[in-house]
């Protein structure tokens, strides 16, 4: 199916790397990057912007402008994380713990230095995969019906909730509030309203941007505004011309040591990423915090979870391996396994190429273009990222009383934008109230997230299986792919529970 | 005297936020120029409807009339229309929207407004849906399908997109499972229907015929049948029959049309039917919507309203009936 193609490749290398198609990779990232440090503002929605440019520009520059703020806005989603404790997309959530903490240790600049470097290498990671195994992997995902994904949901869930706290007690009830918000609005098989008290806007369910930016937001910008009013003297200075003083002392970066040092959570993100960007549904948020739990029973940091670098790195290159995975499925089938691949193949569409499994025949000299568009992205994210990191680390000096009233200011607006509803920004609110909550008790925010992403689609599957099955409980033991799956559930749990009895 | 010029800043900022909150949601409310129309989608980017509205957007900038397209996903589209239904008659905004949301859903229960909330500007998009089987079934036609099951009962799986709607109806108009013994299994969309036809996890799969077309040439698949309702043959794919050519009353209503909230003036309304009665003669955008699994075919405001009444009167009342039986079961 998938034969090499010199021809194909050396077309290919001559249109990406023409001055044109790399100002649009360019412009893609810094598009990217800046949207996606913008809390709320999901990077579906800059790429949504986008598309309608292939009505009038050549498939090269449009596909560099897409792939160039696909890859910049997953790694954009970071900057925020780390630096105010927001994150700027969904797939950045997992990235808050560690970053922000490492920030308010005076360590932000570190952090944000680990988020972009291994960003590049899961980005890197998603890319060469994509290129080499697109078709082995491409048939695999198939695979996975309704029963595997049960088993795979299931399993991510368990991790995230054994793994993410001390107390799995505390995990348990943190998953049990996710799981709540996640089935209010309607039944995902038969239509029917769940919990929606009689509130019209609230039958599409809580939705996920407002939720995030809520739940992290919130409670950090109320608490920052607090201290303002209560303690001018720690809430950093303006002076009496209103000019902002900021320190005049650098932070140190990133050693190389301590980037090497983080080796076990950027491969294991790396692959976790992989894998499940591949596979239709997860996404990377879900990539993100499975490849953060995982990497917390390997990794020798004591301050994993309290502002550990690996655990930045755990997260960061989990979701940006996603990227390139996310299209095995598009290639190999023509079936978008994600929001933003349905978004790249209407725009592969609307410029006459017609994506199939087929489309890597048919149109090789294209398919090897995003391939090298993919891997091109990633230096270029890698060079934008290395100048920006500087002006967010003086970012997060800026004196309390001016950045958190701008950062909810840039909150509503981002919030708004995810669906043009003024509700949203209520249910961002709401979500608030429940992040004071989870923080005044020192709840886990793993679980919930977690929770609220997978319930659904645990539900569905679930409840498929067992319609395919006619109730028959074997259907979800049966294939060889879900009994791994229950395998690694089962032992992971075990070894938890050992370890926790060994103290 | 600092700490209060602070906490004043607090207040200013706080208050610029509201502010900017309710400016951020009335510019929702309204068109920026009254000579810009905007086109609400109900669904997220990318789709065959936001592809179908992107597509006329495109064409109306070209007839001269500014228009862009706002994706307001949720709730199977009604979100949008409740929204739109709500716009000022003068706010110049319009819903690209299919019988599926303006007759079904809100049938199905209070949704917030209803079809007669609406005016119509006029029909030009008709996606095609079709029943395919998995490679290696052993059927190769919808009467051997039939056969098949009525021979094993039980064995059968069909994977439909979701429960309870419009599609899962008409899944059953065509295989009637009062006389036949399968399962019905309510999938995620088109694109969950095609993995799980292609991983042979179903039998027979309920999907749109652009995604199976080209999974049918690859053999991954074997679309049986189209269920377009405007034409019989699909130029997409000519060779494959329509449902009504096996007797069966099994077509699906799905032509988006585009409607505007009651009250917009008749005048903007005759402009734009003008324009989609032209553009639907062009035949590159009829090209660009056989590419996306889209038949282009333009019905004027009457024969639109004809169109969806008919749907009312006949088809929603046998939706409602069979919607009570499926949910009391």
């Amino acid at each position: 199916m998938f034969a090499f193609n010199v021809e194909a490749v050396f077309g290919a290398v001559a249109t990406v790397f023409a001055l044109d198609t790399a100002m649009f990779v360019m412009l893609g990232i810094v598009v990217g990057i800046t949207t996606g440090a913008i809390p709320g503002l999901a990077h579906s929605l800059p790429i949504a912007l986008v598309l309608p440019f292939s009505f009038f520009l050549p498939i090269h520059q449009t596909m560099g402008l897409l792939i160039g703020t696909y890859q910049g806005g997953t790694y954009g989603g970071s900057i925020t994380a780390i630096a105010f404790g927001t994150p700027g997309t969904p797939g950045a959530a997992a990235t808050v713990a560690d970053g922000y903490a490492l920030t308010r240790q005076g360590k932000g600049k570190k952090a944000l230095q680990m988020g972009l470097y291994s960003s590049v290498v899961g980005g890197l990671f998603g890319s060469l995969v994509l290129i080499f195994l697109v078709v082995p992997i491409g048939r695999i995902a198939p695979r996975f019906g309704p029963a595997e994904l049960t088993a795979l949901y299931f399993m991510a869930l368990s991790l995230v909730v054994v793994f993410s706290t001390e107390n799995a007690g505390k995990g348990i009830l943190s998953a049990g509030i996710g799981f709540f918000l996640a089935i209010i609005g309607r039944d995902i098989i038969t239509g029917g309203l769940r919990f929606t008290f009689g509130i019209r806007y609230m039958q599409s369910g809580f939705p996920l941007v407002p939720l995030l930016m809520g739940f992290f937001a919130l409670p950090e910008i109320i608490k920052q505004i607090h201290t303002v009013i209560t303690d001018p003297e720690h809430a950093g200075q303006v002076s009496e011309d209103g000019v902002l003083e900021l320190p005049k002392k650098a932070e140190p970066g990133l050693s190389l040591k301590e980037f090497l040092g983080s080796w076990k959570g950027t491969t294991i993100g790396s692959v976790v990423g992989t894998f499940l960007g591949a596979l239709p549904g997860p996404g990377a948020t879900l990539a993100a915090y499975t490849s953060y739990s995982v990497t917390s029973q390997f990794t020798e940091d004591k301050s994993y979870g309290k502002g550990s670098l690996e655990g930045v790195a755990a997260a960061e290159s989990a979701n940006n391996a996603t990227c390139g995975a996310t299209f095995i499925p598009m290639l190999t089938f023509g079936i978008p396994g994600s929001s933003i691949s349905a978004l790249l193949m209407a725009a592969l569409i609307m410029e006459g190429v017609p994506v199939g499994p087929r489309v890597v025949i048919d149109h090789t000299l294209v398919v090897y273009t995003i391939f090298l568009l993919m891997l091109v992205a990633n230096p270029f994210n890698l060079i934008f990222g290395r100048l920006l990191i500087p002006v967010f680390t003086r970012l997060t000096k800026i004196p309390a009383a001016v950045l958190w009233p701008t950062i909810a200011i840039v909150l509503v607006i981002g919030t708004y934008a995810y669906n043009n509803r003024p509700f949203d920004i209520i249910m961002c609110i709401i979500a608030g109230l429940i992040g004071y909550f989870y923080r005044w008790f020192k709840l886990p925010d793993g679980p919930l997230v977690l929770a609220f992403l997978v319930t659904p689609l645990f539900e569905a599957s679930f409840r498929q299986a067992l319609t395919i099955s006619r109730g028959d409980p074997v259907f979800f033991v049966q294939s060889p792919i879900s009994q791994v799956l229950w395998v690694i559930t089962a032992l992971s749990i075990f070894f938890f529970l050992r370890k926790k009895e060994r103290g | 005297m600092k700490k209060s010029l602070r906490i004043g800043g607090v207040a200013v900022a706080m208050a610029l936020a509201v502010v900017l909150a309710a400016t951020a949601g009335g510019a929702g409310e309204a068109a920026e120029t009254p000579d810009e129309i905007t086109i609400v989608v109900g669904f997220g980017a990318g789709g065959s409807n936001d592809l179908s509205a992107r597509y006329l957007a495109e064409a109306f900038n070209d007839h001269g009339i500014s228009a862009n397209v706002v994706n307001m996903p949720g709730g199977m589209g009604t979100e949008a229309a409740y929204h739109v239904s709500t716009q000022s008659p003068d706010s110049n905004t319009f819903m690209w929207a299919h019988p599926l949301i303006m007759l079904f859903e809100p049938a199905a229960g209070d949704r917030g407004f209803t079809i007669h909330d609406f005016e119509p500007v006029g029909t030009l998009a008709s996606p095609t849906f079709a029943v395919s089987s998995r490679a290696g079934a052993p059927w190769e036609t919808l009467e051997e399908l039939i056969q098949y099951i009525e021979a094993n009962p039980g064995e059968v799986v069909l994977g439909g997109q979701g429960e309870g709607n419009m599609m899962h109806f008409i899944a059953e108009l065509i295989l009637d499972p009062a006389e036949l013994d399968y399962t019905y299994v309510g999938l995620g969309g088109g694109a969950d229907v095609a993995l799980n036809l292609t991983g042979g996890h179903v039998d027979v799969g309920h999907l749109s015929l652009a995604a199976a077309r080209p999974l049918h040439q690859d053999g991954d698949l074997t679309v049986l049948v189209n269920t377009q309702i405007l034409v019989e043959r699909d130029p997409l794919m000519p060779e494959i029959p329509n449902i009504v050519e096996f007797g069966i009353q099994g077509q699906e209503p799905h032509p988006l049309a585009l409607w505007a909230p009651k009250g917009t003036s008749s005048a903007l309304i005759q402009q734009l039917t003008e324009a989609m009665a032209e553009i639907a003669q062009d035949a590159d955008f009829a090209q660009n919507y056989q590419d996306i699994g889209v038949i282009a075919h333009y019905l004027d405001p009457e024969e639109t309203w004809e169109f969806f009444m008919d749907v009312e009167e006949n088809m929603v009342p046998r939706y409602k009936a069979w919607l009570e039986a499926y949910l009391a079961n």
